[in-house]
């Protein structure tokens, strides 16, 4: 991630009208903010700590919370944070960890960019910090086991539910959908040509899985998108790409090897077993996790991520956002290419 | 090589070995990682220059998908798109992808390669 660089939104010299429109969102007579202080990390948006006294209201107080900015320019897969914030206030209502969620809004004129508020969770996030932790030998199963048993969680938020109506109806076929989501993607988003994808994609259509039960997918769920705090989990992030879908997917990304930080040994996000993820999972939920299709999501989430990756280079090349560390990205996608087309190869001469 | 190239390579060459004998260890923070990047970006563009270019793996495919030159990759991700050349079409597809892959990561990535090799 990105150190915090020049802020691009909120000004810390005109605080006011965040206030006034805060201490109306909440019922309070008064919200005072400060000090606040523009956090490292945020590809996509900005993230600034907020310190907070509320007078008056059910949430009189004082409080530390974060304020989270949409991009200047969007990647197309994400939501906007009001959008992001009915997910997190969905999850939050099934006992999920994640930060309170505390207002939302899509105005500009507040901040320069639709945010959201919450509360600040204490701890690391960093995928690479946490996978290389020689800690992680002692915590790292116990932790895998915990996320495999929230993951459950979100998976018991389902269709229908009017607050999340954004995100359209379920689809009769998640993975065929997602599929024709990231071929719209290479037609209109991304400006070269990309055969591998192509045929990865192509590969995916022929052997989609029966489509199971649909739930509420993070479809981010990953090393990197959570915090721990000496081992534990304190919150689950990134809601912002959250859509109706199968269970495995989120499974798959889990566990891909793209998100393993180099930590291959350890299947499960690089923290710990996939035997322990799935053993967390199971035990939190109706529907257990079948460890038949997980492999085909992995194939999946290798193909989406190298498109994501596309995305990020793109809003470079395409004159948007000038950012050597978006170009970067763009040119991961073929490490994404190679380990699908390797477990193509592997489970095609399993069904062989 | 023609000039110009060997002038660029010469160029990234010397521009790499002072950017880090400069820099990189000096620094920490949020200047490390833009350096960090900054280095990154040089080696990627040297190892381009001394590669051939990737997409030569796929003149054949290319070429079967009815074009060559910048339109043969659009071409061909078209073709496997829309099914005329499929592993079924083309027994080797699978291998020479993997090859033209190979290709493109000893350009941007050649430790991860070695990585997945291992």
């Amino acid at each position: 991630m990105a150190p915090a660089a020049k802020p691009r939104t909120l000004d810390p010299d005109n605080l006011q009208p965040l206030e006034t429109w805060l201490a109306s969102r909440l019922g309070a007579r008064r919200v005072v903010l400060g000090p606040v202080e523009l956090l490292a990390g945020g590809a996509i948006g900005e993230n600034w700590r907020l310190g907070a006294r509320v007078e008056g209201g059910t949430r009189a107080g004082t409080h530390n919370w974060v304020l989270r900015t949409d991009a200047p320019s969007g990647v197309a897969l994400s939501h906007q944070k009001h959008r992001e914030f009915a997910c997190l206030e969905a999850v939050y209502g099934a006992g999920v960890a994640v930060p309170e969620p505390i207002a939302s809004s899509d105005e500009r004129n507040l901040v320069g960019a639709p945010f959201m508020v919450t509360a600040f969770a204490t701890g690391i996030a960093q995928g690479r910090k946490i996978t290389r932790d020689p800690e992680v030998a002692n915590f790292g199963e116990a932790l895998t086991e915990r996320l495999g048993a929230e993951l459950a969680k979100i998976h018991t938020v389902t269709p229908p539910r009017a607050e999340l109506d954004f995100l359209g109806l379920p689809p009769d076929n998640p993975a065929l959908s997602q599929i024709e989501n990231l071929q719209r993607h290479l037609d209109n988003d991304i400006a070269e040509p990309h055969p591998v994808l192509e045929y990865v994609l192509a590969w995916l259509k022929a052997n989609a899985p029966q489509p199971s039960s649909i739930v509420l997918c993070h479809s981010d769920y990953r090393t990197g998108n959570y915090m721990i705090d000496r081992g534990e989990l304190t919150a689950i992030l990134d809601w912002e790409f959250a859509h109706w879908g199968d269970r495995h997917e989120d499974v798959g990304w889990f566990c891909a090897k793209c998100w393993r930080f180099s930590a291959d040994g350890r299947e499960a996000g690089g923290i710990g077993s996939r035997e322990a993820f799935y053993r967390g999972y199971d035990s939190a939920s109706k529907t257990p996790i079948d460890p038949r299709i997980v492999p085909y999501w992995e194939i999946f989430a290798a193909a989406r991520w190298a498109i994501v990756a596309l995305l990020q280079g793109e809003r470079h090349s395409s004159g948007k956002e000038e950012s050597l560390e978006l170009l970067l990205t763009g040119m991961m996608a073929p490490e994404m290419e190679y380990d699908a087309l390797i477990d193509i190869a592997a489970l095609d001469a399993c069904k062989a | 090589m023609p000039e110009n190239s060997e002038t660029s390579r010469r160029l990234l060459e010397i521009a790499q070995k002072t950017y880090r004998s400069e820099n990189l260890e000096e620094l920490s923070g949020s200047k490390r990682y833009m350096a960090a990047m900054v280095a990154n970006a040089m080696d990627i563009a040297a190892r381009a220059l001394e590669h051939e270019e990737p997409a030569g793996h796929l003149a054949g495919l290319m070429e079967n998908a009815g074009a060559d030159g910048s339109a043969g990759l659009t071409e061909l991700a078209r073709a496997i798109r829309e099914g005329r050349i499929s592993a079924a079409t083309h027994p080797d597809l699978h291998e020479t992808l993997l090859a033209y892959v190979r290709a493109k990561l000893e350009i941007s990535n050649p430790r991860f390669l070695k990585q997945r090799r291992s």
